[in-house]
């Protein structure tokens, strides 16, 4: 096989990348100067080395553990539990948490073979034994995100019923128009109604 | 390229790309079809947070021959079951029926299966705390029934004597009861007491456990026959969550 294809045959391996994207891709990098092309390897390769799961949160980092574990203005005694990574990243953007985080890897999902044992459960339950006074379950919106938070709430309660869980609210979107707002998102706005 | 509006129980969802989603779908006019709703992940989606397993609407479709994947361009929710997913038996239950039928279903208009799941996910739905187990265990043989497998629980396979209130093996291979005046091969089943005959039949009928019976061994007792029957030697992703001990 040709590097070309090679590449091509790479790239048609990601998420989202079809034959045709792939060809566009590899074509593209053929164009631009070799420095840059060897930038872009050189980034992939680094992130093949040097990323690994937080020994403590299971966040993606290049310390051990990671920054979010490491910073002490962090509040310690709220942790944020999320289905993936890269859901961290969409909540630090908002800019209103300052606790610290879990990452599951993944959710609960009996038809994809996705059980408790294939999560970054126990790893959560040996950090709820310290200081953590309040879970936010932050898995999404879904019916496999609802399974898991159950399954969460069930399993921080054997460890301390004193420690508070909550779970993000879900309703109407910001900006959004309740004209064109689906069924189970104004079931959920109403159910989640607050008073003012 | 015609488009098709049909009744259709969304069975499992997944992610494509950063903006779409892939459908796996059992519809009443078309049998089991997979279908992409481009740009259903994007915040503001005409498909808003419908397009969820278990949900049930009316979809609209280009439907192409000889293609695998159509192209989904509307989904008016008729009935959304999120709150399966807050009871974890039931989410396991669900989850196992449209497995059945994904793997199962034949690639045509199948109406009595079609009900079949529809009633089964309502029954795991409205289903009181306490009777969750046994209505999921009931709703899974009723769609194993409906595909077409249904055991023989009243007379013995080999002989043809009526089984009453004695214990009998559930043979796999034979396809339901030998009695003990039988030889006993060596295929695949087990030894039914009396007590776990009366509530196979009963869950297996679609009918209320009584006080009295006990449902303990029967998830291992269902899950032993759709792996013998229906899944070939391998297993159902979802069977190895049946057991509520996998939630611990």
């Amino acid at each position: 096989m040709s590097a070309i294809d090679d590449l091509m045959q790479e790239f048609g391996r990601l998420p989202g990348i079809g034959k045709k994207t792939a060809r566009r891709l590899t074509y593209y990098l053929l164009k631009q100067p070799p420095g840059d092309v060897r930038q872009l390897a050189g980034a992939v390769e680094r992130v093949a080395d040097e990323v690994e799961a937080c020994s403590n949160c299971g966040n993606l980092s290049d310390e051990d553990p990671c920054g979010y574990c490491r910073d002490d203005r962090r509040d310690p005694s709220v942790v944020c539990v999320v289905e993936e990574a890269s859901d961290i990243a969409a909540i630090e953007k908002s800019g209103h948490y300052d606790g610290l985080y879990h990452v599951l890897g993944g959710r609960l999902s009996p038809l994809d073979g996705v059980g408790p044992d294939d999560l970054n459960v126990a790893g959560l339950a040996e950090r709820l034994r310290d200081e953590v006074e309040e879970m936010i379950i932050a898995t999404n919106p879904s019916v496999e995100g609802e399974a898991t938070a159950t399954y969460l709430q069930k399993l921080v309660d054997q460890i301390d019923e004193e420690i508070q869980i909550t779970r993000l609210a879900r309703g109407l979107p910001v900006g959004g128009d309740l004209e064109y707002a689906d069924g189970v998102t104004i079931a959920e706005a109403f159910s989640g109604r607050r008073e003012m | 390229m015609p488009i098709v509006s049909t009744r259709s129980v969304i069975l499992q969802t997944y992610r494509y790309s950063d903006t779409s989603k892939i459908l796996r779908l059992m519809t009443r006019d078309h049998g089991p079809r997979s279908a992409i709703a481009k740009g259903a992940l994007r915040p503001k989606s005409k498909f808003g947070g419908v397009l969820e397993p278990f949900a049930e609407g009316e979809a609209t479709m280009y439907l192409k021959d000889n293609r695998d994947l159509h192209t989904l361009s509307e989904f008016e929710l008729i009935r959304d079951r999120q709150r399966l997913g807050v009871d974890l038996p039931r989410f396991t239950g669900a989850s196992l029926a449209c497995e059945l039928v994904m793997r199962l279903a034949p690639e045509e208009r199948d109406d009595r299966l079609y009900r079949t799941l529809l009633n089964a996910l309502d029954a795991l739905l409205e289903a009181d705390q306490g009777q969750v187990e046994q209505v999921a265990l009931s709703a899974v043989w009723r769609v194993v029934r409906t595909l077409g497998f249904t055991p023989e629980l009243a007379a013995c396979v080999s002989c043809g004597r009526v089984l009453e209130e004695d214990g009998a093996r559930f043979d796999f291979s034979a396809g339901g009861l030998v009695c003990g005046h039988c030889p006993r091969g060596d295929s695949p089943g087990r030894w039914l007491e009396p007590g776990e005959l009366r509530t196979l039949r009963r869950l297996e009928a679609g009918r209320p456990l009584d006080a009295s019976l006990d449902s303990g061994t029967q998830p291992g007792l269902l899950r032993d026959f759709i792996r013998y029957h229906l899944a070939e030697g391998t297993s159902l992703r979802s069977l190895e969550f049946l057991d509520p001990r996998a939630f611990g």
